[in-house]
């Protein structure tokens, strides 16, 4: 059973005191964490902090995950590994650089991702509307995904599904919510803020789970390794971005968790406000402790696990050659 | 599992207690912490109470099993236990 997250929203100052942390928030509260039950802690607020606080997280082993202004994902602290295998990133490497087994692992992974989004087309298939069609063709792109001979083909046929998946959206979503089509940088409309914020949070838990292995971030295998990018966590947020982002984002919205009012125009752009984010971050939460049966380890498993067998699977099938298998719902 | 721990020691020893208690749970109120821990971790709390006892000491871990689910109410100016945000 993984340890619970903890968000920061207040504005303050995060220090070490007594051995674990301490945050004092401009309102003049002060609250400790127990540096020792917190699995990852999100930064949301402005928040000042020291080398000792750093230091602290580091021996414990807490990533950090830090977000600006608005909630825009600005970057992780990543403690001193834990894991280190010299070994494992050598095969990581070798795997990203072997035409073939890169190509299988990127097969693997774009199958997964567009199974997920099959699922939860067919999840709203007659009971909202008739997505039959789109089923089918999502249906067809899984298909093609064994066929294709390089990342780059492999690359088109992930985005014909994503489109597909993505028109799918305004029909679910509840009035008055619309994507009509995804932008980002900034987000054009109050789905698209939904969407963005969702799959940024997806990431750092994709970067969390996997400092738990000796894998390397940075190397990735459906998306080409770059600067300043955690590339694998990318690949495997493909994979969760269904499960834990997508269907948070419906369920928000067509129970009217959340609703227009939750959004503000910036700029040239449409952002949460911090009441609307916060209602994410707990159906967010709440998604990540949701568990099912896993047929393969014979118990309850949370989502939350989920991402990280994903990821060890991952680590074994680069080491050993077994086979991965990146999480298709089959619930 | 859900853990409860309260203790009574002398007043110069609180915060012998308060420290190694904070680590893992929420300060709760002002001899009271709660937490969901790994059995693991609960061994090692457990070990850690033991070696910091003194004669006039008294601490009781309270331990709920595995589907660690506890009702509460809240009353007056109290946070939710167990709360993720800040």
């Amino acid at each position: 059973m993984p340890k619970d997250n903890h968000h920061v929203f207040a504005d303050g100052e995060l220090s070490r005191n007594e051995g674990t942390l301490r945050i004092d928030t401009l309102d003049g509260e002060t609250k400790y964490l127990p540096v020792e039950s917190i699995d990852t802690l999100y930064l949301h607020g402005q928040i000042d902090f020291n080398t000792r606080a750093l230091g602290l997280l580091n021996d414990h082993g807490v990533p950090v995950h830090v977000f600006g202004w608005n909630d825009y994902y600005r970057g992780t602290y990543l403690p001193k590994r834990e894991q280190v295998s010299g070994n494992t990133v050598v095969e990581q490497v070798r795997a990203y650089d072997d035409h073939d087994r890169r190509l299988e692992i990127a097969h693997d992974i774009i199958a997964a991702s567009i199974h997920n989004m099959r699922a939860n087309v067919q999840y709203y298939d007659g009971r909202k509307e008739d997505f039959e069609s789109a089923v089918d063709r999502l249906e067809n792109q899984y298909a093609r995904v064994e066929n294709t001979t390089n990342v780059e083909e492999l690359r088109g046929v992930e985005a014909t599904a994503r489109k597909i998946y993505y028109r799918c959206f305004d029909r679910i979503l509840r009035d008055p919510f619309e994507l009509t089509k995804r932008e980002y940088n900034p987000p054009t409309n109050e789905a698209n803020a939904l969407v963005s914020f969702l799959n940024s949070m997806v990431y750092t838990t994709c970067v969390s789970a996997i400092r738990k292995t000796a894998l390397d971030p940075t190397i990735g295998y459906v998306h080409e390794p770059g600067e300043r990018r955690f590339t694998l966590s990318l690949d495997i947020a493909d994979v969760f971005k269904p499960i834990l982002a997508d269907r948070v984002l419906f369920r928000l919205v067509n129970r009217q968790q959340i609703g227009i009012d939750d959004f503000e125009q910036e700029l040239d752009g449409c952002l949460l406000t911090e009441d609307g984010r916060l209602a994410v971050l707990e159906a967010y939460e709440e998604t990540l402790d949701r568990t099912v049966e896993h047929p393969r380890l014979n118990r309850k498993v949370s989502y939350k696990t989920l991402v990280r067998t994903d990821v060890y699977s991952l680590k074994k099938h680069v080491l050993t050659g077994e086979p991965y298998r990146p999480t298709e719902r089959w619930w | 599992m859900i853990v409860i721990v309260v203790y009574d020691v002398p007043a110069d020893r609180t915060r012998i207690y308060r420290k190694l208690l904070r680590r893992r749970l929420e300060h709760l109120q002002q001899s009271v912490f709660y937490g969901e821990l790994t059995d693991g971790q609960v061994t090692g709390l457990k070990n850690e109470i033991q070696e910091k006892l003194q004669p006039d000491d008294s601490v009781i871990v309270f331990e709920s099993g595995s589907s660690a689910v506890v009702d509460y109410t809240t009353f007056g100016d109290t946070d939710d236990p167990g709360s993720r945000f800040t």
